[in-house]
């Protein structure tokens, strides 16, 4: 190969491109904190449902009204089901099977899969939970419902929050269907003789 | 692989082939801005996936592998859909004449320029190739076959040659 006078040509001016301005130390740098950025967003999340259903049970605690232990279990079965949910569609998704190209480009498509999979999932716990703490206000604490309806949180977590999320799923659900084709498509070209 | 051997190799591995993969990831982007970002991408791959090397190939295939997967996850990020499709070169491209007085570095610009705008099939091989690596070498970094590497070269070549206006 190093005989091709061409290739050899081609190399030298190749070469000589200037080297990137970002140096190993700063690689290195930006490097340990994506790492903590990474731990940090799964901590975040996991501490986040934590503070719900603490904050559901300390409630409950404190109520002399036994049915808000119903909001209790229903808190915690919502959020172990929005978790499970999240771990079978991440199965597979965590690391390549080897480190051959084309075990990368299987895991982007799985991944890419799990994520069109996961949005219209999304929506429907989104718009469960929404239902599920509506109807727990209305049946044990009996508050109307043309009041839970106008309440400003419902305003902003339901008539704006519900819409949002779902056209923010759907668009990410879009952009990964387009990635996904794109990855399709290479992994048959790259694996033509 | 105890943290100290992780920094020590993954430092080792970056201060040798910075300049190399610089290059690289500056065949999948757009501008500096962009290959810079793709240089940290890999960087953190790099970074990550060092525990699972299991020496079964030589370390600079390693890297140079975990380079490739992260700048093919940039292209499909990227959308771009183009270079993908079978090279159509632009006749205006093609009757661009070399001139003999443009400097070393826009010469080499316009190389940088012309493997970008290479399929994505032919544009692996040919940075490998420029690279200075073997043909069984590309064919571990890329896991096919050394007569498919052949083939592949010979073809990023002949567009390369077009592209750039230099010859049939």
């Amino acid at each position: 190969m190093n005989a091709i006078p061409e290739l050899d040509n081609l190399r030298q001016r190749w070469q000589t491109q200037s080297a990137p301005a970002t140096d190993v130390a700063a690689l290195r740098a930006r490097v340990a904190a994506d790492s903590r950025n990474n731990v940090r967003t799964l901590v975040v999340v996991a501490l986040g449902t934590l503070a719900v259903l603490g904050f559901t049970l300390l409630r409950a605690m404190r109520s002399d009204e036994p049915n808000t232990w119903v909001s209790v279990v229903f808190v915690t079965c919502f959020a172990v089901l929005v978790w499970l949910v999240a771990l079978v569609l991440s199965r597979g998704t965590w690391r390549p099977r080897d480190e051959s190209i084309a075990a990368y480009i299987d895991l982007s498509i799985h991944r890419c899969r799990s994520v069109i999979f996961a949005a219209p999932i999304g929506v429907v716990f989104y718009v469960a939970g929404l239902i599920g703490s509506l109807a727990w206000r209305q049946r044990l604490l009996g508050v109307e419902w043309q009041q839970l309806l106008q309440a400003p949180e419902m305003i902003i977590a339901g008539w704006i929050g519900a819409p949002a999320y779902a056209i923010g799923m759907f668009i990410n659900a879009r952009v990964h269907r387009r990635r996904l084709g794109f990855l399709e498509k290479l992994r048959r070209e790259l694996g033509e003789d | 692989m105890t943290d100290t051997v992780r920094e020590q190799r993954f430092l080792a591995l970056l201060n040798a082939n910075l300049p190399a993969l610089g290059r690289l990831a500056g065949s999948y982007a757009g501008n500096t801005g962009e290959r810079d970002d793709l240089l940290q991408e890999i960087a953190l791959a790099l970074w990550q996936a060092l525990p699972r090397f299991r020496g079964e190939c030589s370390e600079r295939t390693f890297l140079f592998r975990i380079a490739h997967n992260r700048c093919i996850n940039h292209i499909a990020r990227r959308r771009s859909m183009d270079s993908l499709q079978a090279l159509e070169l632009d006749p205006a491209d093609e009757s661009r004449p070399v001139d003999q007085a443009l400097s070393q570095q826009q010469d080499s610009a316009r190389l940088t320029d012309a493997v970008r705008r290479l399929p994505v099939i032919q544009r692996q091989v040919i940075v490998l190739a420029l690279e200075d690596m073997e043909y069984h070498e590309i064919a571990e970094v890329l896991g096919i076959s050394e007569s498919n590497v052949g083939v592949r070269l010979n073809r990023a070549r002949a567009s390369l040659r077009k592209l750039m206006g230099e010859g049939p």
